[in-house]
């Protein structure tokens, strides 16, 4: 899992959907766009979209520090394809293991976040596991990949 | 004491260089006796973060931008490896992944009634006997030059290959070592190469001055089963 901040919580991704950490990048900003969307980034040559998760999450911007980083992730978009997604969080520093079991249930899910709802109590506290292939509202995936859309 | 290492870490006291294995002074971090050097110790590494934890420049995100908009392309990755062997006068190279050892060379049983010039006869390889094949014949290249003559037969190393359930073994000339490469490194075969060279090989790897003839492994082992039958 890797761990990172929003705020003063702390959440993971699992290792195995992150393709590559990036750092603070200057992103081109989408016009009209959803908060949350961070920008456009220029990533080898395509622009893929970066999600501000303290933004979508905490409701406040990620920190212009060294430590916040961008986290390309594949992100599933129909049936077996994925496409890069960029996400944008504080202290992007560390990658623990911690088994798949230790996370439970929290019992509250809330509708406009149903991304989060599991979470594990680790030596870093509590974690909560952010699933990407729910981060995105049907809408929000619609507009950011509309070629897959279908 | 505990009370005032966490304070120091908020300010960023250097703990380390005060109590910690870079001071001189006799008073030693109790800490020390479990972690031995500060780098193992969480004071430490949380320090280094909070070095971190500071914004960013604006010219180190300028640089990174302008880092991640080249395309991948442009980054030559080493992804691809092959064995370079020699025979004869030639450099060739298989997909390593093919091969499973190489050894000395070994005495070959010659088989009875297989007057094959690609089938050699039988090698022991680890207790187990392999069908091991002249890939001099199969190349169609040239055994012996003046400056090898007789020796020639006798070859360095032998390889041994295997893919599903076929294995062959094959003595080579000499052996350089596994060999990595960047798939955009290879260059198409010439139409000038002759002929049955041609088929066995894919491409082209440029190595120091050579130019080595990758074999085309699928084909390779396709015409193997064939000259068992």
């Amino acid at each position: 899992m890797l761990l990172f901040n929003l705020g003063n919580s702390r959440y993971a991704i699992p290792a195995r959907a992150v393709v590559e950490i990036a750092p603070l990048v200057r992103l081109e900003a989408i016009a009209m766009a959803p908060v949350y969307i961070a920008g456009l980034f220029n990533y080898r040559g395509r622009h893929v979209p970066v999600i501000d998760l303290c933004r979508l999450i905490e409701g406040k911007r990620c920190e212009d520090s060294f430590t916040s980083r961008v986290m390309m992730v594949e992100y599933p978009v129909s049936g077996d394809r994925t496409r890069v997604l960029g996400l944008l969080a504080e202290r992007v520093t560390e990658t623990v293991s911690i088994d798949d079991a230790a996370f439970a249930d929290t019992g509250v899910t809330v509708d406009d976040a149903p991304f989060l709802g599991q979470a594990a109590l680790t030596e870093y506290g509590l974690v909560q596991k952010v699933s990407v292939e729910n981060l995105l509202a049907d809408s929000v995936r619609a507009l950011l990949f509309p070629q897959e859309a279908g | 004491m505990n009370a005032s290492i966490k304070e120091t870490v908020v300010e960023l006291d250097d703990c380390w260089n005060r109590i910690g294995v870079w001071s001189r002074a006799d008073k030693r971090c109790p800490e020390l006796e479990k972690f031995i050097h500060c780098r193992n110790c969480d004071r430490y590494s949380a320090a280094g973060r909070h070095v971190l934890a500071r914004p960013v420049p604006n010219d180190y995100r300028v640089e990174w931008t302008n880092r991640f908009a080249r395309s991948e392309t442009a980054r030559a990755t080493n992804d691809r490896s092959a064995l370079l062997f020699r025979l004869g006068d030639e450099w060739l190279a298989i997909d390593s992944s093919y091969v499973s050892e190489i050894t000395q060379f070994r005495t070959i049983h010659s088989l009875p009634h297989m007057s094959n010039n690609t089938v050699k006869g039988l090698v022991n390889i680890r207790g187990e006997l392999r069908i091991c094949i002249s890939i001099g014949a199969m190349l169609q290249i040239e055994k012996a030059r003046e400056r090898h003559d007789a020796s020639y037969e006798i070859h360095e190393r032998m390889i041994y290959i295997q893919k599903d359930n076929q294995s062959f073994v094959f003595p080579v000339s000499e052996v350089h070592g596994i060999h990595h490469y960047s798939r955009n490194a290879l260059q198409p075969v010439p139409v000038s190469v002759g002929k049955s060279r041609q088929t066995f090989t894919s491409d082209i790897l440029p190595w120091k001055t050579y130019h080595v003839g990758l074999i085309d492994h699928e084909l390779l082992f396709f015409a193997l089963a064939g000259e068992l039958k």
